[in-house]
């Protein structure tokens, strides 16, 4: 017997909106968030006769939602990878080249990040701040931290040397801080 | 035993600060504490890596307002092409 029920209509309904909420944690973007979930249901629903009943069919789901995000990822940089001047120039610097960092003197933090996180609106501001990076700072980003993919895979993915990878993750974390520091800041005051 | 700045940041932004051998951990950490060159830096690329891990173990309600949810119409769009799928295989 099978405690599971493979319905489309009932798929949908139950898990949709979750699906949704972690396709959109990855892309930060609503309409790709959608068309993510989309194929994941597509993939998924071609795929039943694979699907033993053994696993909820949410972990099931999930997991082929996870590929299907990195696959948007990867396609969609192919399309978009160019050159940064700016990473170019910190890539190039003879600081960098010697010692591997692009920056020496990085700007303090204007507010205390371990005491930012204690507080659950935090969270919401970082997530949203996250969505806001660009492109394929955005992207290297995930990869790396949300997915938990290696430099080679991520290298691989985007089609970008380490160096150059390097520069990115210094970038995204130079404009994400930025965008904390606006936004945290801002909903602390008006509180 | 001493590590030059370029492997201190070569070896953070290939790994998460948590994930790191404990060996590792103690030669990292003290290169940062007493390095003027890359100590500000990485200690700031280390907050980073605490907050995002953090975050990622977050669970996603914690972190996406709530009002994220599929749309009717993008529900109904999805739900079509999956029973049009299964017509397909049943013709």
């Amino acid at each position: 017997m099978t405690e599971h029920v493979l319905d489309p209509d009932i798929w949908v309904d139950e898990y949709g909106d979750a699906m949704l909420r972690y396709a959109y944690s990855r892309l930060g973007d609503q309409a790709k968030a959608e068309d993510c979930v989309q194929e994941a249901f597509m993939a998924a629903y071609k795929s039943r006769d694979r699907y033993k009943g053994t696993h909820a069919p949410k972990a099931w789901l999930m997991g082929i939602l996870k590929h299907k995000i990195v696959d948007y990822i990867r396609k969609a940089s192919r399309e978009t990878v160019t050159e940064d001047v700016e990473v170019l120039q910190a890539y190039e610097s003879p600081l960098y080249k010697y010692s591997g960092i692009p920056t020496r003197n990085p700007r303090a933090w204007a507010f205390d990040p371990a005491l930012a996180a204690e507080n659950s609106d935090f969270w919401i501001v970082f997530q949203d701040c996250l969505s806001k990076l660009k492109g394929v700072h955005h992207d290297a980003f995930v990869l790396r931290e949300l997915e938990g993919k290696s430099t080679e895979e991520i290298c691989n993915e985007l089609d970008v040397t380490a160096n150059y990878l390097c520069v990115l993750f210094h970038r995204a974390r130079l404009s994400l801080k930025e965008c904390l520091e606006i936004n945290w800041l801002d909903s602390a005051k008006s509180e | 035993m001493l590590l030059t700045c370029k492997q201190v940041s070569r070896a953070l932004e290939h790994k998460n600060y948590e994930d790191l051998s404990r060996w590792d951990k103690i030669q990292l950490r003290f290169h940062i504490a007493i390095c003027v060159i890359c100590g500000k830096y990485n200690t700031q690329v280390m907050q980073f890596q605490k907050l995002t891990r953090r975050f990622r173990n977050l669970a996603d309600d914690d972190r996406i307002p709530a009002s994220l949810s599929l749309c009717e119409e993008k529900r109904t769009e999805i739900k079509k092409a999956m029973h049009a799928e299964s017509d397909q295989a049943d013709e």
